[in-house]
């Protein structure tokens, strides 16, 4: 505008500048933060030194407030906001975090309108103008028509200093004659709104359809604590309430004194200046500063003395506050209101509590979410700090503090940001509650790159292995950890054939007391382990041993849960997560009353070395399967001397259980090189061993071993990479059909991997590490380095299938549901619901194809009908 | 020419009562009143008729003599409420009763189809420039832009001396020329400001009392709009000086901040 006088006058003239101010801004944007820091400091030098002029200006122009208090506000305007922001970085590159691979980028919003109010026309300008300046926007002023000049003067001052530093000619722009009209048409057509003044100018903002910083009024109530130093608050509160003659927003409007404390402080009062009107004088004072409750223009930034004069009252020249003495707070009392003079109502309260009813009732009033300010002995009564804080809705809650200088921050407190533009949060019908700011008029862009998460291999504390291990391994119980008490847990087959003697035997010779909990069955119930948890209630153990397969192995872990932690709700523990570290329930730490010996005598769950326990609610058949570290058994005792005679069947079952735990981890998304090492030996294992242990039994010691190493490498594999879908649909499967759980994974393992292995699957898994659709991939390497060959990746692929096809013939899995036995019709029947119990298995989540239900039911199908080839 | 019995004289209308008694008749000064301001008229008054849910003398015809245009609705005979509470005093607050009764019953009827108070007080503030300082002017703009919209149907002249009841206690609402749609409390504001500058500060309060007992609307909402309606008035003219001292002192609002 310095070339060619623009005069902004009418919707057209406004567009004109509008678009030059864009264009300028669009500049702006690219320049580095040196340029910009030495506009920023060019343009705050320049306001600073015209402080005076321009207070002389806006006290002549609007003839309202004190030129001397308006020098302060210019003088802050400047000053203050220069000295807080000066080293802030707002360009580029910002809160760089190298190896989390994350960066922000500070971006101006563009144009800023900034609405200006005539209670502070020239510093809130100053202070609009700067900071839009320190965030490279430009900025179009709307000013009050009552404080014209003196905003456009205070907003050119900023501008030729700025263009002056080398900001383009054209970053700040203002409407020469202002008008509701254009100032909403501005409004309309800038980037954000940052609009200082009454309700009507902030609701206007709000409803531009551009985001808006808009703020609101005040109605600040003090209140004076019978603690207080009386003297320090009534010299506060006149400082305050006469600065600039009441105009600023923050202002203390009524003060609330305690009762003991009232006659004193009000001849404080007195004695700093305030006048304290007769009552015979009130009703004129209160139809003077308000008109049937509207705030009367002419008493706005008026002398104490003038407005007297307006209301009849003769009083001395030298009272700078009029004090009205009032009970209501309701809006019926015109000295409850917002009065933007030196007019103050004052409150007599019985005690503290009823102090800050009243000051809520005034902050109700009309000043919902602006300030409230509390006099009070601050190092003894926190306390009431404390209560006056929680029950204030406002933004800003100033203790000992005068609230027109406390309220825009630098001044009485050294962390509330300075500021001329203050939010009021919800409660005033804003977008922000703090004191606004350069981080207002930021687009803050976030550049996150992708980061891995954090792996890890967790372990039982030890786990002994080799034939006749038991006997050694239990002694540590006794010379190492030095347990008294022994809790037997295993079912009523190994402890009614005396299976259970290898231990307790033991146990006895070792002199140490144990007992013997046997009544657990397959699929171990909530009222199973109630009970034991109960039994171990009574007997207090310090060591729990559970002897067995999977079910007293799963038993006993939700017994030690019970019994560490009777308050443990079920419920919450098998809340399914995304991820265990995020999970939202806090799992109890275990450990404090016992530890935990597990004992495998089959081979297959690998319970032994898992965090995992699954336990059924006998009332309604809901599975839980409970997942944490803190079930991980704190030794494991891995004794194939105890597997010798495993029938037949639960070899099969058992064996093929570890085959698709070692698969599903290997391809699990949060497989890593440590899980492949187990989860590979215990497959090569499981190729080798499994045949031969099924078919010489005890007489294949060589077999059981390696089949019972196979079983805990396996546990230990899916412990820390978890599982995939064979296992959800495999749970299901169980649930619907009650088909024992080894051979409900082992028919879905094929039709799974199947699924799996596309290279372009209808969605794929979510996991950092998981880059692509890579399960086909895994699986070919799996089974070359298992020995599998082909001419090309298919062909592998294909042979891995055949291989594990020959193994299930060996063990004689059937090969398909149906074969299995399950009704055709009673399978159709359940499918759809099967399928989508499935999808919502916890075991989905890690699986490297994420499966729509609908493919689910596919597979079961296949499952069902047995594969064939596409 | 003969049309019925002259009533009233206005410097830009003449109003008749028709020979058969049957009529109202409004004819309209054209000097004064453009052919489109008698047709908004009909209009308003039309749709408020349409609506059928309080009674108003219905348009029965439009027409023009010479130049003039002219509006005939139908002659409701009657009392005016003014009328009847000079009658019998000791009835005041029976009738101002109902008389808010009725303005409530109006206030709950949307009138989607008028024009907004919101546009015209607008529009009314504007032509204030003489009056009202520019400052001022922009305080009472942003007054009204801070209220929220609403589609009820207002009157904007509810007096006393605008409501007739008939032989048979039938209530009819007349002069509908300047009803709009909007939030009633700007049309109890103009109620309250139309006692007031009738110097009937009891009347005033009563009304306004009685309004607020039997609806919920809060008062501070009344008192809100009284600047604007004050502007209106202003912008109508025909006020003693006295009348437009009162007026103004109202429209020296400043926001609060």
């Amino acid at each position: 505008m310095s070339e060619e006088q623009l005069v902004v006058n009418d919707e057209k003239s406004l567009q004109e500048l509008i678009s030059r101010v864009r264009k300028a801004q669009e500049e702006f944007a690219n320049f580095p933060q040196e340029k910009v820091d030495e506009i920023f400091y060019q343009a705050a030098l320049a306001a600073n030194s015209m402080r005076i002029p321009l207070a002389q200006m806006a006290v002549n122009e609007t003839g309202m407030g004190v030129m001397e208090d308006k020098v302060i506000k210019n003088h802050y305007a400047a000053e203050y906001i220069y000295n807080k922001y000066k080293d802030a970085k707002t360009c580029g590159k910002v809160n760089e975090n190298k190896s989390m691979g994350y960066y922000e980028i500070y971006e101006p919003i563009g144009i800023i309108a900034c609405i200006v109010p005539t209670t502070n026309p020239t510093s809130t300008a100053i202070f609009k103008a700067l900071i839009c300046l320190k965030t490279r926007n430009g900025c179009i002023f709307s000013p009050h028509p009552r404080a014209r000049k003196s905003t456009i003067e205070a907003a050119k001052i900023v501008l030729d200093a700025a263009v002056k530093a080398g900001a383009p000619k054209d970053i700040i722009g203002w409407i020469d004659e202002p008008s509701v009209n254009l100032s909403a048409l501005l409004m309309k057509s800038c980037d954000t709104v940052l609009a200082t003044g009454g309700p009507g100018m902030v609701k206007a903002a709000y409803s531009s359809g551009k985001p808006a910083v808009g703020v609101g009024p005040g109605n600040t109530p003090a209140v004076i604590d019978s603690t207080a130093n009386l003297k320090l608050a009534a010299a506060s509160v006149i400082h305050s309430k006469s600065f600039d003659n009441g105009m600023i927003c923050a202002s203390e409007q009524s003060v609330i004194v305690l009762k003991d404390v009232y006659d004193e402080f009000k001849n404080l009062l007195v004695e700093y200046g305030g006048y304290i009107i007769p009552r015979k004088d009130m009703d004129a004072v209160r139809h003077t500063i308000l008109i049937n409750g509207s705030l009367n223009s002419k008493i706005v930034g008026q002398k104490a003395t003038t407005i007297a004069k307006m209301a009849g009252l003769e009083i001395p020249e030298d009272r700078k506050v009029l004090i009205g003495e009032v009970k209501e707070t309701d809006f019926k009392e015109e000295f409850a209101h917002e009065k933007l003079s030196p007019v103050l109502a004052m409150y007599k309260a019985d005690d503290f509590e009823q102090a800050v009813k009243m000051a809520e009732d005034l902050i109700r009033q009309g000043g919902y979410g602006h300030t409230a300010s509390v006099y009070l002995h601050e190092d003894t009564q926190q306390d009431k700090i404390d209560l006056f804080a929680h029950t204030m809705k406002t933004c800003r809650i100033l203790v000992n503090t005068p609230s027109s200088q406390g309220g825009i921050g630098d001044i009485y407190n050294f962390m509330l940001t300075p500021s001329l533009t203050l939010g009021c949060g919800s409660w005033g019908g804003n977008s922000v509650s703090d004191n606004v700011g350069i981080y207002n008029l930021l687009n803050r862009k976030h550049i996150a790159e992708r980061r891995e998460n954090m792996l890890w291999l967790k372990l039982p504390h030890e786990l002994y292995f080799k034939r006749g291990c038991l006997k050694f391994a239990l002694r540590e119980i006794k010379d190492v950890y030095h347990k008294n008490k022994v809790f037997v847990v295993t079912d009523h087959f190994l402890n009614d054939s005396g299976f259970i003697k290898c231990v307790t035997n033991e146990l006895e010779e070792m002199g140490l007391t144990y007992t013997v909990f046997s009544d657990v069955s397959p699929d171990p119930t909530l009222a199973c382990a109630k009970e034991g948890a109960h039994q171990m209630e009574v007997f207090k153990p310090d060591c729990i041993i559970a002897v067995g397969g999977g079910s007293p192995m799963d038993a006993a872990k939700i017994m030690w849960v019970m019994y560490e932690h009777p308050e443990a709700d079920f419920a919450k523990m098998a809340i399914d997560f995304m991820d265990i570290r995020k999970r939202v329930y806090q799992f109890p730490d275990m450990g404090s009353k016992a530890m935990f010996v597990a004992v495998p005598t089959t081979a297959g769950t690998g319970s032994e070395a898992t965090p995992f326990a699954v336990i059924t609610d006998e009332k309604d058949g809901t599975k839980y399967p409970i997942t944490d570290y803190a079930l991980m058994p704190n030794m494991a005792i891995v004794d194939a001397d105890l597997m010798m005679n495993i029938p037949k069947g639960l070899t099969c079952a058992s064996g093929v259980d570890v085959l698709t735990h070692a698969m599903e981890a290997l391809v699990s998304m949060m497989a890593s090189d440590y899980t492949d090492a187990y989860a590979l030996k215990s497959l090569e294992l499981v190729f080798k061993y499994l045949p031969r242990a099924y078919k010489n039994g005890a007489s294949d010691p060589e077999a059981r071993e390696e089949m019972a190493y196979a079983s805990s490498l396996a546990g230990i594999a899916f412990a820390n990479a978890f599982l995939g879908i064979v296992h959800s649909t495999g749970h299901k499967l169980g649930a619907y059909f009650h088909i024992p759980h080894g051979l409900c994974v082992c028919m879905m393992l094929i039709p799974v991997m199947k699924f799996n292995a596309s290279d372009n699957p209808t969605k794929m898994g979510t996991f950092p590490q998981y880059a692509y659709p890579s399960a086909f991939e895994k699986y070919v390497k799996v089974a070359r380095s298992l020995g599998v060959v082909g001419k090309s990746d298919k062909e592998v692929f294909d042979n891995l299938i055949k291989k594990i096809e020959e193994l299930k013939a060996d063990v004689k899995v059937p090969s398909s549901i149906k074969e299995y036995g399950i009704n055709e019709e009673e399978f159709l029947s359940k499918l759809d619901e099967m399928s989508l119990a499935a999808f919502n298995d916890q075991c989905t989540g890690t699986n490297p194809r994420y499966p729509l239900v609908e493919e689910i039911k596919k597979i079961y199908l296949e499952a069902y009908y047995g594969y064939k080839e596409d | 020419m003969n049309i019925g019995q002259k009533l009233l004289e206005r410097t830009n209308k003449v109003i008749y009562r028709s020979e058969d008694n049957q009529y109202l008749i409004k004819v309209f000064n054209h000097t004064m009143v453009p052919k489109s301001d008698v047709l908004q008229e009909a209009t308003i008054q039309s749709r408020v008729e349409e609506l059928n849910e309080i009674l108003i003398p219905s348009v029965e015809e439009v027409f023009k003599i010479g130049d003039d245009w002219c509006i005939a609705s139908k002659y409701i005979e009657g009392k005016t409420l003014d009328q009847l509470i000079e009658e019998e005093p000791s009835k005041l607050k029976e009738y101002m009763d109902k008389f808010v009764l009725l303005q409530i019953k109006m206030h709950s009827i949307t009138a989607s189809k008028l024009q907004t108070v919101h546009n015209l007080l607008g529009e009314r503030i504007n032509t204030l420039k003489g009056e009202v300082s520019a400052s001022s002017r922009y305080e009472l703009h942003l007054r009204l832009d801070s209220f929220n919209r609403d589609s009820k149907l207002v009157q904007l002249d509810y007096n006393l001396s605008n409501i007739v009841v008939t032989s048979d206690n039938k209530w009819y609402i007349l002069d509908w020329a300047h009803a709009r749609k909007g939030q009633p409390e700007a049309d109890v504001a103009l109620t309250y400001l139309n006692f007031m500058l009738e110097d009937k500060k009891d009347m005033a309060e009563l009304y306004l009392k009685l309004y607020i007992k039997h609806s919920d609307i809060a008062k501070q909402v009344v008192n809100d709009y009284l600047p604007l309606l004050a502007a209106y008035k202003l912008s109508r003219g025909h006020l003693s000086e006295e009348q437009t001292k009162y007026l103004l002192s109202l429209t020296n609002i400043a926001d609060y901040q």
